[in-house]
């Protein structure tokens, strides 16, 4: 059976204003795993886009595409503010733009959700996944399957550290799953994939407070400035 | 006693006018002092993840707009509502921009908590009672339990509700809730 060629759009949803993020480096990483012969996969930032007031350029791009995979860090358990405005714009730019005839569904677009936490534990990333599908059922979309990631910040700068090995490994799966499910005909539904970094927690949360009091340092400022109850006064 | 109400201007449906209309009824009859927050498009930027809320100015957000007012009066409340629009089974952008950016009245630090989980220590010894009011006409079951877990899932002393028709009574909810300075975890 010769398979037809799918465009793949990768949607950055990191709100960070510079190009260095971790799911910018994870949209780096799944662009390098997914092009091939039978996808085309391109990246957009959600940020830049709406910044350039880029939008409707963008949106028509999504609308073509066969597949969306949404890349973006969890936020207070959900998704940023930033993202939120993606979609809903998204959903509305659908709404006003096109007839029912027109909608997304006659072309079957798949969608898949790709979401880092600051937290070890996979498991917090779940209700964002959650999120996406329910967007995709508004926009009557294929919503497929979610890779929940924990640990997300430590990935890149340690990524060719041994201990590290098993989870780039894991990534490496994530993806070349999401390109055989874009690819394929999608009869069945694969599960949501966790991936935690290979490292004890309380190292990890050892490390990452001693992080903020290191950078509150280099800030010019105390340890104990860390601490600064500033709307305390009035009360 | 001081309540803080924050919703989003965006979304003034029928719906949210009867709840507000509901709310004031109620809390003025309590004799509590109502602040309103309306957040429109436009009045908060976007949380960029800097983390200079935590290492740069501690405590306060770094972005110089109308958010340092809201963590303000947040913090000197003794009720906080949030009152949004249920999106995709979370809340509305606006609301959720006023939402990111409230870290920084929580400290950086991870602590686990009993089931194991992950949270940020609280920066203040205590804070307002919050109740989060999620409403659509004729939401799902699927984005009405979505929008309850983001929070009750993750977050202790936070209560949720979502109103999906305009025939509801909060009177018993709001009775049933002590609007007062808790401490203890986020």
């Amino acid at each position: 059976m010769i398979r037809a060629h799918k465009n793949v759009i990768l949607i950055n949803g990191s709100p960070k204003r510079t190009n260095v993020s971790m799911s910018g480096w994870l949209a780096a990483f799944a662009e390098q795993r997914l092009k091939g012969e039978l996808l085309e996969v391109k990246l957009i930032r959600a940020q830049k886009s709406l910044l350039n007031d880029n939008m409707a350029h963008d949106f028509e791009t999504l609308r073509d595409a066969d597949a969306l995979v949404f890349i973006f860090p969890l936020y207070v358990f959900c998704l940023p503010g930033l993202l939120m405005r993606y979609l809903e714009d998204f959903y509305d730019f659908l709404k006003t733009q096109y007839s029912d005839d027109e909608s997304i569904d006659q072309r079957g677009i798949k969608i898949y959700a790709v979401v880092n936490a600051g937290f070890v534990e996979p498991e917090v990333n779940l209700e964002a996944v959650r999120v996406i599908r329910s967007f995709s059922e508004k926009i009557q979309a294929n919503f497929r399957f979610g890779v929940l990631i924990g640990g997300g910040p430590m990935i890149p700068n340690t990524q060719n550290a041994l201990f590290m090995k098993p989870t780039i490994r894991a990534l490496d799966a994530a993806f070349l799953k999401i390109g055989e499910d874009i690819a394929g005909e999608g009869q069945s539904l694969p599960a949501d994939l966790q991936i935690s970094v290979n490292f004890p927690k309380k190292l990890y949360h050892f490390m990452g407070d001693h992080r903020w009091i290191s950078s509150v340092k280099k800030n010019g400022l105390k340890k104990k400035d860390l601490y600064r109850r500033p709307y305390q006064t009035l009360r | 006693m001081k309540l803080y109400i924050i919703s989003d201007k965006a979304f003034q449906t029928p719906l949210y006018k009867a709840i507000e209309r509901a709310i004031r009824t109620y809390f003025s009859q309590k004799r509590f002092e109502i602040t309103f927050e309306e957040i429109d498009q436009g009045d908060l930027d976007f949380c960029m993840g800097c983390f200079g809320c935590w290492t740069k100015k501690p405590g306060e957000c770094v972005i110089p707009d109308k958010m340092g007012q809201i963590n303000q009066t947040f913090m000197n409340s003794d009720g906080v509502i949030y009152l949004s629009p249920v999106v995709f089974g979370q809340f509305s952008a606006n609301i959720k921009n006023a939402i990111d950016r409230w870290i920084p009245n929580a400290l950086p630090f991870f602590e686990t908590r009993t089931d194991g989980s992950t949270m940020h220590p609280p920066r203040y010894a205590s804070y307002p009672k919050q109740l989060i009011i999620g409403y659509q006409m004729g939401m799902s079951e699927e984005d009405a339990q979505l929008f309850k877990d983001i929070t009750e899932k993750h977050r202790t002393n936070v209560a949720v509700i979502t109103v999906d028709d305009l025939d509801f009574d909060l009177s018993r909810l709001f009775d049933s809730i002590q609007f007062e300075r808790i401490g203890g975890p986020l």
